[in-house]
């Protein structure tokens, strides 16, 4: 394996700030390096060059190895043979994620296009790429009646009868240097016009030829080719969903591009699921932070208008612009809920919030972005239209009811600790051993029976709590305790009023067991703290 | 019986490399807090108890003046009612995150086993337990036992370690773990046993007569509590390092039954302790008494048997750390 030329720097932890100081050390190195050196390295890399052709071949190796002698291993009570285009797709895909969509696909294509002499694969002497079968992989014997007892081998892929049915996309290789020369074609379009219209140019001649392909499959809309797209939902309910992807920057360029092919023929689409009605219980999940509106997108894009060699580190370093964003979003994401017969007052306009963010960067050029006119528009005849679109931002719903006083009560924040987790914490500092409690009730040396006892009761309560928190609701595990508390406490109060002697003495002990019981579930307390934090509602 | 690991962090896998810095910096940063006001009423109470067993000794106050007295029903009772009111708002009012059923997680305690940082935590949790259990009582009893420092002095050193020098703690930790979160975890590790070593400053003797301190025998009481302040101190550090251990290697759920388990098995060791173990009546060799002699508390075994097992305890955290670490560079 060849070590490329360059220099090199450690990687010790995943932090932004970390990788920025030893990005910089690297290229402060880099920097520093004497002409001889470099020209050495010229010298070097003009004979020794990363062979990304022949990475790429060695992982499809790789992954048809293992492919096959999975489906080798497989074989003994199913035996269709697998179509090659899983792999091929395979490794397209891999290299088509959504980060890469422009250079990678072009390369992937390149690289297709290019590997024509080293067909040394096991895949054997293809000459187009298979994009998928309709009826999904390894469907395709069941559909064109193949042999149910073909060895699972290569040998029959080698058929081009078979392989060309008419419910696989094929991708032959003419047609990969078309889309690659539509890729380049709309790539110098794009550096000619700007940020025009990228993804139509792109996909003209895209869509020309797979309309041609289309041998009367009957479908209204054509198959874009894509093999990422997984979903053939119109383009207006694409454009809310596709922020789930992480590159904001790239999502309006690229939206529209690089549709290679459907990978899995599937017919399925969630508009058809979700047949028009919008209240399933599954879908009423918190919504995480995806900007939908974009609002915090278009700030940053002011922001970034003053961008200089300064504050790209420090100030504009996207990591901490969006953690303020996410922490801002939620701020308002709580409001929301709790306020919302308030209207618009608590929730105010956006741009206060998001330009006091461009305000800590302390940018000269930063000019607050132009209110966007679709949703908060400014004058307050028409607060309820922004409530609503406030809630629709959040997802709220048109059911939504404002939780009761005490709820939004606890989900209020001091500092930056909702008061729910103050209490929580306050039983999880109730929560004491059992010396301490003794402590508690009187007499500081503990006899030995009596620590058995006491030892006995926390063994049975860990065990009792612990069923009620995998049982029931935490609801139930988290108020329990407090109950037992205070009747502890009712007891050690009580006490006085018996006569001195056993009675009192029996009171104390089972004020001590109480207390005792109620501290087995400390634990849980901890664990659960914090449980409303908004992120990553679901995985819990 | 101690709750041996009175840290825990609520943990969140945190598979989202972009934005897991801030919240692991921001529970970590809470659990401390609560740990360290844990540490105050753990403090107080020892307080209480030792007040109260010092008046007994000279006779001044009745023997247990917190359950004897008819006026302690006027504090205790409204206690109750405010935890009794609290427990009913809990039930009332927790954020939708509380209200959901548990979810069911198929062979969830078999793969507890396969996990060896936890099952590691457990072996901590017996080698801890079985030795330092025991003499945690006397232990605790020396801080406020000296009959030379006031006890408003010990009580303002007690805040000077547990709330100042903690906040620095926490402060100078949370910088660092901006740009290297695994420090404190790997800082916790490098301690080695500062528990131990505070029993051994509490309960051996060492720690009751310091005579090179300047200032006579007062200022040799305070050093020595110093001492012992500071040693606790440390413990409590290498339980919130090893507690971001476990939050960067486990979730929610399973911290909540490793600590539940732990407690379990703490107890059941420490009453095994209470039978069998070599110091269940006191220091004994564990923690000699070095008043004859180093070399004579040094030769005892079991000194070097407590010591040892103490000190493979960050040894293995530090092995299997490594190894399932979630997000490693």
């Amino acid at each position: 394996m060849l070590i490329p030329l360059g220099w090199w720097y450690t990687v010790e932890s995943t932090t932004t700030k970390h990788l920025q100081k030893q990005f910089k050390s690297a290229i402060e190195e880099a920097l520093a390096s004497k002409t001889e050196e470099r020209a050495m390295m010229r010298a070097k890399s003009a004979k020794q060059r990363f062979p990304v052709a022949r990475w790429v071949e060695d992982l499809n190796i790789l992954e048809s190895t293992a492919i096959r002698i999975h489906k080798e291993e497989a074989s003994g009570h199913r035996r269709f043979r697998s179509p090659s285009a899983n792999r091929v797709l395979h490794s397209i895909t891999n290299g088509l994620d959504r980060q890469h969509m422009y250079g990678d696909a072009s390369a992937q294509a390149e690289a297709f296009t290019a590997r024509g002499e080293r067909d040394t694969s096991p895949a054997g002497l293809h000459r187009s790429l298979s994009l998928g079968v309709r009826n999904g992989p390894g469907h395709r014997a069941r559909l064109t009646g193949q042999q149910v007892g073909a060895p699972v081998h290569e040998v029959d892929e080698l058929n081009e009868d078979e392989q060309s049915s008419a419910d696989e996309y094929r991708l032959t290789r003419e047609e990969a240097e078309v889309i690659l020369r539509g890729h380049e074609r709309g790539r110098a379009l794009h550096s000619l016009e700007g940020s025009g219209t990228p993804g139509l140019s792109l996909r003209e001649p895209a869509e020309t030829y797979w309309d041609s392909r289309r041998r009367g499959r009957g479908r209204s809309i054509s198959p874009r080719p894509s093999a990422l797209r997984y979903s053939r939902s119109p383009d207006d309910m694409e454009r809310s969903e596709s922020p789930s992807s992480d590159d904001s920057l790239f999502r309006r360029g690229s939206r529209r591009h690089d549709r290679l092919g459907r990978p899995s023929g599937s017919l399925l689409d969630l508009t058809e699921i979700k047949g028009g009605s919008a209240d399933f219980s599954l879908q009423m999940v918190d919504p995480t932070f995806n900007d939908t509106t974009g609002e915090f997108f278009r700030a940053f894009e002011n922001m970034l208008r003053g961008l200089d060699a300064k504050n790209s580190e420090k100030e504009l370093c996207i990591e901490e612009y969006l953690i303020e964003s996410e922490k801002t979003w939620f701020k308002r994401f709580r409001e929301a809920k709790l306020n919302r017969s308030r209207g618009s007052s608590p929730m105010g306009s956006p741009n206060p919030s998001v330009s006091s963010l461009g305000s800590h960067r302390r940018i000269r050029s930063y000019q607050p972005s132009p209110d966007p006119s679709e949703r908060y528009s400014s004058d307050n005849g028409s607060t309820t239209d922004e409530a609503l679109g406030m809630e629709d931002e959040f997802l709220l719903g048109k059911n939504y009811q404002r939780p009761s006083i005490f709820k939004r009560l606890m989900q209020r924040r001091i500092g930056d600790w909702p008061i729910y987790s103050l209490i929580l914490a306050l039983g999880q500092i109730l929560a004491a051993n059992s010396y301490q409690i003794t402590l508690l009730t009187g007499g500081q040396s503990q006899t030995t029976e009596k620590l058995y006892i006491i030892g006995g009761i926390y063994m049975a309560m860990t065990c009792v709590w612990w069923a009620f928190y995998r049982s029931f609701k935490s609801l139930y595990v988290l108020s329990a305790p407090f109950a037992v508390y205070g009747l502890a406490f009712v007891f050690v109060g009580v006490a006085p009023f018996l006569g001195p002697g056993s009675g009192r003495d029996w009171m104390r002990n089972v004020a001590t067991g109480l207390y005792t019981a109620a501290s087995a579930s400390g634990s849980i307390f901890f664990a659960l703290n914090f449980g409303d934090e908004g992120e990553n509602h679901i995985l819990d | 019986m101690r709750i041996t690991f009175s840290i825990s962090i609520a943990g969140i896998p945190h598979t989202n490399s972009l934005i897991g810095g801030a919240p692991i910096k921001a529970w970590v940063f809470r659990a401390c807090v609560i740990q360290g006001t844990q540490q105050l009423y753990i403090t107080a109470l020892f307080y209480w108890g030792t007040a109260v067993t010092a008046a007994t000794a000279t006779g001044k106050t009745e023997i247990n003046p917190l359950t004897d007295s008819k006026q302690m029903a006027f504090v205790t009772l409204p206690i109750a009612a405010f935890l009794w009111t609290i427990g009913l708002v809990v039930f009332t009012s927790l954020p939708p995150y509380y209200r959901q059923s548990p979810a069911k997680i198929p062979d969830f305690y078999r793969t507890l086993l396969s996990r060896k940082l936890i099952l590691w935590f457990f072996v901590t949790v017996v080698l801890q337990n079985y030795f330092l259990s025991s003499p945690y009582g006397r232990n605790w009893g020396y801080l406020w036992s000296s009959t030379y420092a006031p006890h408003w002095a010990i009580g303002l050193l007690v805040l000077t370690f547990f709330v100042f020098i903690w906040a620095a703690f926490l402060f100078l930790f949370g910088r660092l773990s901006k740009k290297h979160s695994w420090i404190l975890p790997i800082f916790a590790i490098g301690l080695g046993a500062p528990r131990w070593a505070q029993m051994l400053w509490g309960t051996s003797g060492i720690g009751l007569w310091v005579p090179w301190m300047p200032g006579g025998p007062i200022a040799g009481a305070l050093a020595g509590r110093s001492v012992w302040l500071w040693l606790g101190l440390l413990d409590s550090v290498q339980g919130v390092g090893f507690g971001m251990l476990l939050l960067q290697t486990l979730t929610r759920i399973h911290i909540s039954v490793t600590l539940m388990i732990a407690q379990f098995l703490g107890t059941a060791i420490t009453l095994i302790a209470k039978a069998t173990a070599p110091d269940r009546d006191g220091p004994g060799d564990v923690f000699p008494d070095f008043s004859a002699g180093v070399v004579q508390g040094i030769a005892k075994p079991w000194f070097w048997i407590a010591l040892g097992c103490q000190l493979i305890i960050p040894i293995g955290f530090f092995k299997f750390f490594r190894k399932e670490q979630l997000s490693k560079p």
